[in-house]
């Protein structure tokens, strides 16, 4: 007996968890930054970064080079000798990597945050059986899925291009700690980046100024940062700039600071940007509301 | 279904009922698979894999409409389900809906401003008057509460008559006509009572009409009612009116 697609069918089976379902929103977000021909222009930069490093990667390690050469190819990568293939390497990719994946961010903000406000789709979400929590999680996830798609991965295989290039295990044995420090700084960028686009998305909800705001975040705060340091010669007023302070937490992931003052700049760092990234989720939970409260 | 657009930017109608599916908390592939289902049902089959920036009004109300049902859920809350559709689209979402309605034999709560969609489609009715219920029931019900209201029209003097009338309880009131009046009658009135009167004071009648009230007299009527019974509340109550049915 055939299907009549004219009649209406029932449907019956097992609801699963509201924490599933926020994965939906997770593989919603990848398509639609994915399925923007617009935003490939930005996407390919990473690509090529990536493929030139990778590139690099293989010729020191596969290519007789002069000496000189192979040394000056590693220092352009950030690498800090031939052998190793130590961790600042890693730090400077995945934070050359992340500048582009903040101008991804820039304007996919507008498209996965912005539109559910502006085109009133935050009830479509909310009155199914995810709460606001759930709406929360998925989309923090989702960006987080993109910064790390454009980040860690990357990372994690020029990581393993390395030691495969290598005549042995040694390179994955004795840099153990690099993967472990790419996740967890990887996980720090996806964080910070995450909560705040999230954040200026639900209140901006428009590409312009979502765009104008979050440069002036990463760009403008950098610059006053720097003009206020050569004010006073203080560097704790580099605490203003999230670039900055990502990038010390990352190299106290990777274990690279050098001096005592550096490591308490990173420490300092890190709790500034839990504060922000706090402050920032509790402005968004009151900002996701399925229902708009008129007095 | 929501009144607004709200759509998600860039997918197709498919993704879309997928979607509503997966955040039900349905497994992805039965959401997938209902989502054909119900794509087909409202009649978007043609139109599944097409990005959403490209529907129609119409073609939303029913993707709207479908992403509702892909669940199968036995209550259906519909927010004005023909907003922004053209005559023709209008009759057919109604149709849907009755068929729907027919078929599942679903509950469906319609909130409208449109009070041809309600009389076509409901058997009960709530009036709400800035945000307070002011009268539900059946449609009968509703107009049977109305049911006592008479025009008529005469020939020869008014004030007798009409003063007799209201002796006997009724409550006329004068149209811009001249000799012509609605009369609210009490329950146990009956017709040849407004003989018997015209008779008694010399009148001629030259109409006597049962006056039918539709949904949307009976809900202008209800709103006044509302409206003069509060007049403390009507001072603090919005500019706009806000009401629905």
């Amino acid at each position: 007996m055939g299907f009549d697609n004219t009649r209406y069918h029932g449907w019956t089976g097992e609801l699963q968890s509201p924490w599933i379902s926020s994965l939906a929103i997770i593989r919603v977000a990848l398509l639609q930054v994915f399925r923007r021909k617009s935003y490939w222009i930005v996407i390919a930069l990473g690509l090529l970064q990536f493929l030139i490093y990778w590139a690099l990667i293989y010729a020191v390690n596969q290519v007789n080079f002069p000496h000189r050469v192979q040394t000056d190819i590693l220092k352009f990568m950030g690498f800090g000798s031939t052998t190793s293939g130590d961790g600042n390497g890693y730090i400077r990719f995945m934070r050359q990597q992340s500048v582009i994946v903040m101008i991804l961010l820039a304007f996919a903000g507008s498209l996965l945050v912005g539109a559910d406000f502006r085109m009133n789709s935050l009830p479509f979400y909310l009155s199914r059986r995810i709460n606001r929590m759930h709406y929360i999680v998925g989309k923090l996830m989702a960006i987080s899925a993109i910064v790390s798609l454009m980040t860690v991965l990357p990372a994690l295989l020029l990581f393993f291009e390395y030691g495969f290039l290598t005549a042995s295990f040694d390179y994955w044995i004795d840099n153990w700690r690099i993967p472990v420090s790419v996740i967890v700084y990887g996980a720090i960028i996806c964080a910070v980046l995450s909560t705040l686009i999230v954040t200026l998305s639900a209140y901006l909800q428009r590409v312009a100024p979502i765009a104008i705001t979050w440069s002036s975040v990463f760009v403008l705060l950098g610059s006053m940062a720097r003009f206020l340091r050569s004010g006073d010669g203080s560097n704790y007023w580099g605490l203003i700039d999230p670039w900055r302070d990502m990038r010390y937490v990352g190299r106290l992931c990777f274990g690279d600071l050098e001096t005592q003052e550096q490591y308490d700049f990173a420490c300092w760092a890190l709790l500034v940007l839990i504060a922000v990234c706090s402050l920032a989720l509790v402005a968004l939970v009151r900002r996701v509301r399925a229902v708009d409260i008129v007095e | 279904m929501p009144e607004t657009a709200a759509t998600v930017p860039v997918l197709k109608g498919v993704e879309f009922v997928t979607l509503s599916g997966d955040l039900y908390g349905m497994p992805h592939r039965d959401a997938r698979r209902r989502a054909h289902e119900v794509l087909d049902y409202v009649g978007l089959r043609e139109l599944r894999y097409r990005r959403l920036e490209e529907y129609s009004s119409g073609n939303i109300q029913r993707l709207k409409l479908a992403a509702a049902l892909v669940h199968d859920p036995r209550l259906l809350l519909l927010d004005e389900p023909t907003n922004g559709l053209d005559p023709s689209g209008r009759v057919a979402m109604l149709r849907l809906i009755d068929d729907l309605i027919a078929e599942t034999e679903k509950s469906v709560i319609l909130c409208t401003h449109l009070l041809g969609d309600v009389e076509q489609l409901c058997e009960q009715v709530v009036v709400l008057h800035q945000g307070t219920v002011i009268s539900s029931g059946s449609m009968d019900e509703l107009k049977q509460q109305t049911g006592n209201r008479f025009e008529i029209a005469w020939q020869g003097s008014d004030d007798g008559f009409l003063s007799a009338l209201g002796d006997r309880g009724a409550e006329p009131r004068l149209t811009n006509t001249p000799h012509h009046a609605r009369v609210d009658v009490p329950r146990q009135w009956s017709t040849t009572m407004f003989f018997e009167l015209a008779a008694k004071h010399d009148v001629v009648l030259t109409q006597l009409t049962p006056e039918e009230e539709n949904l949307e007299k009976l809900f202008f009527r209800v709103t006044d009612e509302a409206s003069t019974s509060r007049p403390a509340s009507r001072e603090e109550a919005p500019e706009e009116p806000s009401h629905g049915v």
